[in-house]
């Protein structure tokens, strides 16, 4: 599904990420965890393919694709999506206009045919009730005084509804009240499938206990330090990031 | 004598007097007329012009008056009113054509005064289909009094359809009295009105909003002159895809305690050009004025061009005035966020410049929102 192999990138002459190398399977969720400042942001962004971050060294295949060589765009039609940790509001759009916008690229790109509002409302209507969102949430300026909460559900709407094959959740867990994120996890347990994959970065094992990892790496400084299953979670929550990082060096 | 014989002897006589005296026609009474006979009397009979506020027309619901201005042939200050109700069908089988050509000279400026709260907005549109001979006037005066609440749209296109050139609007608001006002432009060509003059008396509201066309060059200017407690408001949408407009705006507080709202929002392609002169004046005795300016340019492509002149002439020091004009094109973190889900350049920036006119876009009435965005949808090539 994803192979990132030596990847260096910078920002603003900065370099961020100092040679990461990642592998993942089909179907499987790998968890990123680490320090503030410690790159997981900056990855996420780099494999979506924000243009303010330079790849340097390194190669990136995504389903036998040079995922570097696309436009973040072609990213996102391919399969690959991100779930912001700071969405940015759209004033004047609602959020219906855009999820069909959205939708209908990638289907115009997968030579599907477009649907019509309608056809969306059907589509919409029970992935809505998954993430405890009325229809009504629909009419809003896309995340334009959406509450931290309602910004991250519809993140997650959006993943439920574009099916992407590789979902990148970048701290969607943060800031969420407990009712919150077992609904998002639900979600996000619900789409699961042999084809899919996630990548999800947190700061919390709290999230990881829902979704039950693969496997749980630990950015540092850049680089992944070291990687292990569910029990590296709980030993980092349990003795924090340093410990869990000595304990491997 | 017949309704007809009775306006060209009127006027003869008018005439034979130089320029003394008004007259006031035959009344000719609707009662009795269903809502159908009374569309077909107006299909058929087109120079039935002028209603007392004794006619209601079941279909708006509307009861108004309206008023003939002269100010051709007549003094302006001598103006002639006619004041007709249908009583007998027989005037208005006669032959019109005569009549229709003495309202062409007669009428320069149409005066239509709304005396009673219509339930819905009354439109140019239906005005020039039952006015068409009258409405060749070249300005048109809207009252509104008795402070009720009324509202009304002109559109471009029926002006157009009508082959009307309307280029001076003048809104009268009394004292306590509500307008709601939509101007709305012809997608395909520019507005023939160049100027708008409303006078808000005390403790009125007036709500206006303005879309202009996207294609060709126009001037056009609004003056709003606001009275003790009132306020004013004035929206203007502009897309301009070719050509140029310059949208001249003014403000006026007169008097105590009043508040305005100048707010634009315009999304400017490449070799276009818009330019927004916006003021607001306080008078030296406007004391607790309360004045908003605000000017927001997108700038689709590059070699698009937009200006903006903010401009307080404050005169008083007991105000609350802001401005802030901003322009630009689409912010990259947008078109960052937007290419995450699929939404190549072009597109996301279509749909922010949809976004940045549908906030607006909302103070328009309800009947004409959903089509104006439709039309931008079709400029934006954003398809349905």
């Amino acid at each position: 599904m994803l192979h990132i192999h030596q990847l260096h990138a910078s920002i603003a002459g900065k370099e961020v990420l100092k040679g990461i190398s990642l592998h993942m399977k089909p179907g499987e969720i790998h968890a990123i965890m680490g320090q503030n400042g410690a790159g997981k942001t900056s990855l996420a962004s780099v494999l979506a393919g924000r243009d303010e971050y330079t790849v340097t060294k390194g190669d990136v295949q995504f389903s036998g694709k040079d995922l570097l060589a696309l436009s973040p765009e072609v990213r996102a039609r391919e399969g690959l999506f991100l779930a912001f940790q700071y969405p940015p509001a759209i004033p004047g759009v609602t959020t219906e206009e855009f999820l069909r916008t959205s939708l209908n690229e990638i289907r115009k790109y997968q030579w599907k045919s477009t649907i019509d509002p309608f056809e969306l409302r059907d589509l919409l209507r029970p992935m809505l009730a998954k993430v405890h969102l009325s229809e009504a949430f629909l009419e809003r300026h896309m995340n334009d005084g959406f509450s931290g909460g309602e910004k991250k559900r519809n993140e997650v709407l959006q993943m439920l509804l574009l099916e992407p094959k590789l979902c990148i959740l970048d701290e969607t867990d943060s800031g969420l009240d407990v009712d919150a994120l077992k609904t998002i996890a639900a979600s996000i347990r619900d789409m699961r499938s042999p084809d899919r994959s996630f990548l999800v970065i947190t700061h919390y094992e709290r999230v990881l206990e829902e979704l039950q990892p693969d496997v749980v790496h630990i950015l540092h400084n850049g680089r992944i330090v070291r990687s292990g299953d569910m029990a590296l979670a709980r030993q980092i929550e349990r003795e924090g990031y340093e410990a869990a990082i000595d304990q491997n060096a | 004598m017949n309704f007809f014989d009775a306006v060209v002897r009127a006027l003869h006589k008018k005439h034979g007097e130089g320029s003394g005296g008004s007259f006031i026609m035959p009344t000719i009474k609707t009662e009795g007329y269903a809502h159908a006979g009374l569309r077909q009397l107006l299909a058929q009979e087109r120079e039935l012009l002028i209603f007392d506020d004794s006619l209601t027309l079941p279909a708006l619901d509307v009861p108004y008056d309206v008023v003939l201005w002269n100010g051709g042939l007549l003094p302006r200050a001598q103006h002639a009113e006619f004041h007709l109700t249908h009583e007998n069908p027989a005037p208005l089988a006669a032959d019109t054509s005569s009549f229709s050509d003495l309202a062409r000279a007669l009428t320069s400026t149409l005066v239509v005064r709304i005396t009673a709260s219509p339930k819905t907005p009354l439109s140019l549109g239906w005005i020039c289909d039952a006015l068409r001979p009258a409405i060749l006037c070249s300005s048109l005066r809207i009252e509104v009094a008795g402070g009720i609440q009324a509202s009304i749209i002109l559109e471009d296109r029926a002006l157009s359809e009508n082959h009307l050139h309307l280029s001076s609007l003048e809104l009268v608001l009394e004292e306590s009295s509500s307008l709601d006002c939509a101007l709305l432009a012809n997608a395909h060509a520019p507005t023939s009105l160049r100027g708008v003059q409303a006078t808000v008396h005390a403790n009125a509201k007036l709500r206006m909003i303005r879309t202009v066309s996207p294609t060709g060059r126009a001037r056009e200017e609004i003056t709003c002159e606001i009275f003790e407690g009132a306020h004013a408001s004035l929206r203007a949408l502009m897309v301009q895809k070719t050509g140029h407009t310059s949208l001249s705006t003014r403000m006026v507080h007169k008097e105590k305690n009043a508040s305005s709202m100048q707010i634009f929002r315009s999304a400017v392609f490449s070799g276009a050009e818009v330019d927004v002169d916006v003021r607001t004046d306080v008078a030296p005795h406007a004391s607790g004025t309360s004045a908003r300016q605000e000017t927001k340019h997108l700038l689709m492509e590059e070699g698009a061009k937009a200006y903006t002149v903010p401009r307080l002439f404050i005169h008083n020091d007991d105000v609350v005035c802001s401005h802030g004009a901003t322009m630009g094109h689409a912010t990259p973190e947008l078109l960052s966020y937007m290419a995450t889900r699929g939404i190549g350049e072009q597109r996301a920036k279509a749909l922010l410049a949809l976004g940045h006119m549908a906030e607006l876009a909302h103070h328009l009435p309800a009947s004409c929102e959903a089509n104006y965005l439709a039309s931008l949808r079709s400029l934006f090539q954003l398809g349905s």
